[in-house]
């Protein structure tokens, strides 16, 4: 360990050179608060009082937006209380549609202007009008505001020194609602400068301490079973897992019996957990020290992967905290409130506010509570609910990298090719979107590849009652996160089921128990809290959109008894057709919208795989070069992850019935993951296949997902720039992205010789 | 080999996880600090129509609309919590248990959380009633009310606000004396088992 250790000790002067930067970066910026010469126009005179129109409701000025009103919209900080012309078409009857002019005012090379909403999906446009020609420049449309949001625009060289008229018109004629404006500006006030950055330091300083208890706790116990239970330690690394989120699971009940229990239990737990790890301090040389020898590589790369996603996320500028920014920063569209729901659960139940009614029309019980239980148990710890909840939930969700490692050396592949095929899955568009918006989809990964993995490696333990405990532990955790996780486990046990159909039924039913004793509890608040708690099982499997209390079985019964067989078809066409996305659409967007955001692109990779099957197709050339491998001996672990993916796959397709939602909304992601496992390990027979492939998915990555924002502010003038490179966040991701480059660069694939993939590891130590 | 004879990798072990019990602590107290500064009043509706739940506070100023917070009932559970935060330091509280006038069943406590630091309301603390035809208590402890015909602002005032309050402080530093103390025995305990568990052999 300490070899990795003193690697790692490496980082420390780019570590310390990049937080340097940062610091002197923050530093040397004006960060003096908003005085009113910032808040004045260079030139002209913009206050709203002369000209206001509205076509229904009212329009007013030098009105207060006051800090409530503010924060019931979610905006943190404010500069503008007094200064902003609105127009508020709440009490107006009809078509809610309203204008706002100012006074004339002369441009310069910059404008700066905040301008807010109060509904998710009003949209304001923004033209600035020649005072003498006539000439109109359309500075923004169509753009989602919610909350406050700040919009810069380099004027364009033809424009610059002409009197215009600001023109701001609510387009949102379906809603009630208001829209803001502030007086230009000509540059962005210093105290907004590092907003996104401050607010990076704040998810890493709430979630520091949580994140380490939990692992804390995972290890401790870890300790305890693996010292009375020897036989326990080759399922050391799934415990580590396990052992949190059971812990998580009770305290959800508990913090739902009583908040004030909950909360000594969540400090006995940690406090229990630290005394056994000073207690047993010494037996680390053993099990959980092998494991973290085994799998430092990977939790390295976690690490830094929970890092480049937060950063990535703070890389512009957004007035709202973590967990809104996260829905609406990569999308043309405001993601829904999936992300939050978790945080509500955590919260309500740590406030004992209780759970009915849960949010909108949703119940609590209609989703598994697993991830909002393990920010439970860490929650007193939390100074900051929301940003802790935010990199607390990256922190768990890059756990899944783990289980993948686990997974791919469960298939002999080594170690170094085996962080390559890693990177395949940490610059995915995919990962990362699902990683930062944190719902519960990426997480159960940690589960299934896990139990994947023990499926595939020990074929000598399966006369093992342990063995298969500890597998319907994993399965039952994996539910338990998300219910998705019940047809990728479908599809897993069906295609192992066909290899080895004559599996000893006594130790499966053994394994069925485990899991419906771990459910049971959530089953039993399910039917009694707040019933009935099927709404995803009924939309998904059944097509049933309403909210009602019809029971699953029934809906499922009458929707199957009036759906023809051309509609069931059709259905499962459009089913396999978004596994794969719009695949002409991506590639053209890919080169098309390199300087427009790219958002079709992202809303495809999100949607589907979209073009992360690139570096599948790369990978093929692996399986070209070296075709008769694949049927060797060796490669029957890949064969059945294949055969799982397949089986997977199929029952998606057949089983999700509403047309084109075979990845979205409500599958786990354990496919595509198989997938990018499996073309890497693909491209991992040939070592330059392999470097070219994750060559190639970074640079996907980086194009699609970090540069598009920065060249189009860059290079692109006079329209559309609605967002701020945020430099301190900036540095964060240049230096996480060396780090890892760093990682993969000291751990080339073709140092272990290519006989090595043929050789099981030794599991876990 | 002496008590303080320690291996210098145990040294920093050990530092590092009576960093994180003492972060852990520090934290955790300032959480619960955090949750114990306003009381809170923790309405369980046992039974009620679609309404509106509203509360105003006296902080010399008497009742006005500034000063009030309301949350929606939804009649159709059978049993809903809701929590409105009150200012720390109040003289009075006016409570409109509903805007209608079918009868409604609930639970009012004012305190932290549900057990251990609240007080019950009960009919005894209930005065100035107006347009509220009864006030018992079940035998759950919930109030059971009954509004007059034709009612449109049912509301009553809680008696002795002030001495309410006080007594519930006594429980907010009870509760928050046991926390410290708790927290003194674990880190001296985590100190302790420090020092002893990885001294050398």
């Amino acid at each position: 360990m300490n070899r990795y250790f003193s690697k790692l000790s490496g980082y420390a002067p780019l570590l310390l050179l990049l937080s340097l930067t940062a610091i002197i970066c923050h530093a040397s910026e004006d960060r003096t608060g908003p005085t009113d010469a910032d808040n004045l126009p260079a030139h002209g005179s913009v206050s709203f009082a002369a000209s206001l129109i509205a076509d229904s409701g009212t329009v007013h000025t030098g009105g207060s937006w006051t800090e409530e009103k503010l924060k019931a919209i979610g905006v943190e900080s404010m500069l503008f209380l007094n200064t902003l012309g609105e127009y508020n078409g709440v009490d107006a009857p009809g078509i809610h549609t309203g204008t706002i002019l100012s006074d004339p005012f002369v441009l310069q090379d910059e404008l700066v202007i905040y301008a807010g909403g109060n509904l998710r999906d009003d949209k304001i446009a923004l033209t600035l009008d020649d005072t003498q020609t006539g000439d109109s420049l359309r500075l923004m449309s169509l753009r989602k505001i919610n909350g406050i949001a700040v919009k810069r625009w380099s004027i364009p060289t033809e424009w610059k020194g002409r009197s215009v008229i600001l023109r701001a018109n609510d387009q949102n004629p379906t809603q009630s609602g208001w829209i803001g404006i502030s007086p230009p500006l000509t540059q962005v006030p210093g105290i907004h400068r590092f907003q996104s950055f401050h607010r990076l330091l704040e998810n890493g300083m709430h979630a520091f301490v949580p994140c380490l208890i939990l692992a804390i706790i995972g290890i401790s116990g870890t300790l305890v079973i693996t010292r009375h239970a020897p036989r326990m330690r080759e399922h050391s690394l799934i415990l580590i897992f396990a052992i949190p989120s059971t812990v998580a699971f009770a305290a959800f009940f508990i913090y739902l019996a009583s908040a004030v229990a909950g909360f000594f239990f969540s400090v006995i737990v940690a406090a229990s957990g630290c005394f056994i790890l000073i207690r047993f301090w010494k037996d680390l040389d053993g099990i959980p020290a092998g494991i973290i020898r085994q799998y430092l590589p990977a939790l390295c790369l976690a690490l830094l992967s929970a890092v480049l996603y937060s950063s990535l996320l703070q890389l512009n500028w957004s007035s709202h905290n973590s967990v809104v920014t996260a829905q609406e920063r990569f999308l043309g569209h405001v993601l829904p409130l999936d992300n939050f729901l978790p945080y509500t659960t955590m919260e309500r139940l740590f406030t004992e506010e209780g759970l009915k009614p849960f949010v909108m029309e949703w119940r609590s019980t209609d989703r598994p509570p697993l991830q909002a239980a393990l920010v439970l148990l860490v929650r007193p710890f939390m100074t900051n609910s929301v940003e802790g909840y935010q990199g607390i939930s990256v922190f768990i969700n890059c756990w899944a990298f783990i289980g993948v490692y686990y997974l791919l050396s469960s298939m002999g592949i080594r170690r170094a090719p085996s962080l390559w095929i890693l990177s395949l899955l940490v610059f995915s568009g995919t990962f990362f979107l699902n990683g930062t918006y944190v719902w519960p989809r990426i997480l159960p990964l940690v589960f299934l590849c896990i139990v994947i993995g023990m499926l595939v490696r020990n074929e000598d333990q399966r006369r093992d009652f342990l063995y298969w405990l500890i597998i319907g532990i994993g399965c039952a955790l994996s539910i338990l996160i998300h219910q998705g996780s019940a047809i990728a486990l479908a599809g897993v046990f069906g295609a192992y089921l066909i290899r080895h159909p004559r599996i000893l039924r006594t130790q499966v039913l053994a394994a069925c128990i485990v899991l419906a004793v771990w459910i049971l509890p959530w089953v039993v608040f399910q039917k009694t809290y707040d019933p009935p708690g099927n709404m995803l099982q009924k939309r998904f499997l059944a097509n049933h959109p309403e909210f009602d209390d019809v029971s699953f079985k029934d809906a499922l019964i009458q929707t199957y008894s009036n759906l023809t067989m051309k509609e069931w078809l059709d259905g499962r066409l459009a089913n396999i057709k978004v596994i794969v996305g719009d695949f002409r659409t991506d590639f053209c967007h890919f080169f098309i919208q390199i300087g427009r955001g790219s958002h079709a692109i992202r809303l495809g990779t999100f949607l589907s795989l979209g073009i992360t099957v690139l570096p599948v197709a790369f990978a093929l050339f692996g399986l070209v070069l070296r075709p008769k491998i694949l049927m060797s001996s060796a490669c029957q672990s890949w064969r059945i992850v294949a055969s799982m993916l397949a089986v997977g796959v199929a029952l998606w397709t057949l089983l999700l019935l509403p047309s084109g939602r075979t990845i979205i909304p409500h599958g786990s992601y354990l496919s595509p993951a198989l997938l990018l496992i499996l073309a890497g390990a693909l491209a991992s027979l040939n070592r330059t296949v392999l470097v070219i492939t994750s060559g190639f998915n970074f640079l996907c990555f980086a194009l699609i997902w970090a540069l598009p924002r920065f060249l189009s502010i860059q290079t692109r003038t006079g329209l559309e720039d609605t967002e701020i490179i945020d430099w301190g966040s900036m540095t964060i991701v240049c230096g996480t992205v060396l780090c890892i480059l760093w990682l993969l660069g000291s751990n080339p694939p073709g140092r272990e010789t290519e006989a090595d993939w043929t050789t099981t590891p030794d599991p876990c130590l | 080999m002496g008590l303080f004879a320690h291996k210098r990798t145990h040294i920093v072990g050990a530092s590092l996880i009576l960093l994180t019990v003492f972060a852990m602590l520090y934290l955790s107290h300032a959480t619960l600090k955090s949750n114990l500064r306003h009381p809170v009043l923790m309405v369980d509706v046992v039974k009620s129509p679609n309404t509106r739940f509203k509360v105003y506070w006296d902080t010399g100023s008497g009742w006005n609309e500034k000063e009030s917070a309301s949350k929606s009932i939804n009649g159709t559970y059978k049993s809903q919590p809701l929590r409105i935060q009150l200012p720390r330091r109040i003289q009075g509280l006016r409570i409109d248990p509903s805007e209608i006038g079918d009868a409604q069943e609930m639970h009012i406590r004012i305190g932290w959380f549900r057990k251990w630091t609240s007080l019950n309301l009960s009919p005894e603390m209930i005065a100035a009633s107006h347009q509220i035809e009864r006030v018992e208590q079940g035998q759950d402890g919930q109030l059971l009310f009954s509004f007059e015909q034709g009612c449109n602002d049912p509301h009553f005032v809680i008696k002795e606000i002030p001495e309410l309050l006080q007594s519930l402080e006594a429980k907010r530093i009870h509760l928050l004396t046991t926390f410290r103390i708790l927290a003194g025995f674990v880190a001296a305990a985590a100190a302790l088992v420090a020092l002893f568990s990885m001294r050398k052999p």
